[in-house]
């Protein structure tokens, strides 16, 4: 219509033109809509039972408020019990007791007697865990290293590492894994070392959203999670020597009756004391420090309602950890992982310019390549975790939109023997952010 | 900004079947909606009943709009109006009324806009009302939906050239009426 001026003239004068209405109109329609019962809500509207606007941009905003709350809280829970959880657990098992009871405060350094000193470490896992974090503290404040061990104590891990902590960063320190343990009398307590965490804020690339249809992403994100640690190194500290106490669950102790002791390969006992020490394979992992892990992933969206849609992709995550061996080797811990997401998204609350959504899912993931050092590392098991999250996004125009995503990632331990980033902080809290076009 | 707000409450209203919210949208919208119908079917009493028709089709469906910013609801509710217009006329078969052939001259004057501007709206649309069915059609989807002689085809079952050659016709047609209204009233 280029050369039509007064075509798109006529357009113009026309285009908000209202003829008048017969006045009886709305009446007769009335009517009409009555008699056909559409004045009734449909049942479709019921899922639509909105609260009024204000209620709604406060449920909102509590949501918002509470993920964001919680994830906090999460994380500096698990590092507080970190923190707390300090050097020295010369946790016993209670079928070992006996054996040790009089020479707990042998085990491990003058510290450790110090902190063991504080009383029997005995009974419930529970209760260890309580005696554990006043020792801790108390270790803390003499840490002269400023390293902060961390131990969890997990109820249900197969997983365990047995260890007495040492603060001389500058010794060498032992420290068996006990991986694959089945014996699960053994103390319920595992060292986890802390790590350096930050709390990041992972940059999202572009993110497509097909109108009522499909849509895409790609996404690059660090999950974060809180620590007050403050320390760089966490230190699976045995004792001053580099040895740890024997209590170790794969040596059968019933069988020291006989005079006959079972050693697994690799490892050397040795005496000090009249107590029998384990000096670990020089490989193993002494300290742990995880890097933070970075994550892309491309998405697809679906949109079941004008609300609702699901959402799958493809993602991959590079955990990488610095280690130092008992040996006293620098090596690298490099993991990768592909993973398949499913989320559910909700879009309860829009605006004229901005759309509030919830969104909650799983992940599986697999290692699909590993290396420890030189060595190829192979993690068997599949990791899984579940998320939710909270996202606000603000549109720019028409096709752009901007998001901030807080939300809450929960990983599952995966049950091996590797040291991740997300066995140390099962919970984690992210914040997500990103572009999002619409078409 | 309140107004989207208010917008949106609208459509919200209209959702849960809200009375209220139905009356408020028939006023904010039967007077724009009519002028469409009548700018296709050119008779007024024919565009009244489309027009009932067409908001009990606006309400039922109202389920399905997803309100998308400002002037989506217009957007939704023009979309709506001419699709229904539409198959009203090929339902009726009118759109492919034969012309008579003498009623038009192929090559007139073009109006210049400045006349277009001189003349009242109602008068515009008088116009366009009087114009043969067909061309009448397809001149409002070209200039007013503004759509392609590709989408005109293929949306009344045409060919493109039948298309062009019924716009040219239609253009000439009020291109007359213009002229002559301007002669008639300067």
């Amino acid at each position: 219509m280029n050369d039509e001026l007064w075509l798109k003239r006529m357009k113009e004068r026309l285009e908000d033109y209202s003829e008048p209405v017969p006045p009886s109109g709305w009446e007769r329609l009335e009517k009409d809509l009555s008699a056909a019962g559409t004045s009734e809500v449909p049942p479709v509207v019921v899922r639509r039972h909105m609260l009024p606007i204000r209620w709604r941009v406060a449920v909102a905003a509590t949501l918002l408020l509470a993920v964001s709350v919680i994830g906090i809280k999460l994380q500096h829970r698990s590092s507080v019990e970190e923190v707390s959880q300090g050097s020295f657990i010369t946790a016993v098992s209670e079928d070992d007791e006996e054996l040790y009871a009089d020479d707990k405060a042998d085990l491990g350094t003058e510290e450790s007697a110090e902190a063991v000193g504080s009383g029997r470490i005995s009974g419930s896992p529970v209760e260890k865990d309580h005696r554990l974090w006043l020792a801790g503290l108390q270790q803390k404040s003499e840490d002269k290293t400023g390293a902060v061990q961390g131990v969890s104590v997990e109820h249900k891990s197969a997983s365990e590492q047995y260890s007495a902590a040492s603060t001389e960063a500058d010794e060498p320190v032992d420290v068996q894994t006990m991986d694959e343990a089945e014996s699960i009398n053994e103390p319920k307590v595992r060292r986890t070392p802390s790590t350096r965490s930050k709390y990041h804020l992972p940059v999202e690339g572009m993110r497509k959203k097909k109108d009522g249809h499909w849509a895409f992403a790609l996404a690059l994100s660090n999950s974060g999670i809180f620590s007050t640690s403050g320390s760089d190194k966490g230190l699976l500290a045995m004792n001053s020597q580099g040895m740890y106490p024997f209590n170790n669950g794969k040596l059968d102790l019933s069988a020291a009756s006989n005079g006959l002791l079972l050693i697994p390969e690799g490892q050397e006992v040795i005496f000090r004391d009249g107590l029998p020490y384990l000096l670990g394979d020089s490989k193993q992992l002494a300290s742990i420090n995880h890097k933070l892990p970075v994550t892309i992933g491309f998405s697809v969206r679906k949109n079941l309602t004008d609300d609702l849609s699901i959402e799958s992709g493809i993602t991959y995550t590079y955990l990488a950890s610095d280690v130092t061996t008992v040996g006293g080797e620098d090596i690298k811990q490099k993991l990768h992982y592909l993973g398949v997401p499913l989320r559910a998204n909700w879009r309860f609350l829009r605006g004229e310019r901005w759309e509030l959504y919830a969104a909650a899912g799983g992940t599986i993931e697999r290692c699909v390549y590993g290396k420890y050092g030189e060595d190829d590392l192979k993690v068997k098991p599949l990791q899984f975790s579940v998320m939710a999250a909270v996202g606000a996004q603000l549109n720019v125009s028409h096709r752009l939109g901007l998001y901030v995503e807080p939300g809450v990632t929960y990983y599952f331990d995966d049950h091996s023997s590797v040291q991740t980033v997300r066995k140390e902080h099962p919970c984690s809290f992210s914040l997500q952010g990103g572009v999002r076009l619409t078409y | 900004m309140s107004d989207n707000m208010e917008e949106l409450e609208l459509v919200e209203g209209c959702r849960r079947g809200d009375n209220n919210a139905r009356k408020l949208m028939y006023e904010r919208y039967a007077g724009k909606l009519l002028a469409v119908c009548l700018r296709y079917v050119g008779d007024r009493e024919l565009a009244q009943d489309l027009l009932h028709d067409i908001f009990l089709k606006l309400f039922e469906r109202f389920d399905k709009f997803t309100w998308r910013g400002e002037g989506s609801l217009r957007a939704w509710v023009e979309r709506i109006t001419v699709n229904e217009v539409l198959q009203y006329l090929r339902k009726n078969d009118i759109l492919n009324q034969s012309v008579s052939l003498d009623s038009v001259a192929d090559a007139c004057e073009e109006p210049d806009v400045k006349r277009i501007d001189s003349i009242s709206p109602q008068k515009l649309m008088e116009f366009i009302s009087q114009l043969p069915a067909g061309y009448r059609t397809v001149f409002n989807l070209y200039v007013f939906e503004e759509k392609s002689h590709k989408e005109i085809a293929q949306i009344l079952g045409i060919n493109e050239k039948s298309s062009a050659s019924q716009l040219a016709r239609a253009k000439a047609a009020l291109a007359l009426k213009v002229n002559t209204w301007m002669k008639e009233n300067d």
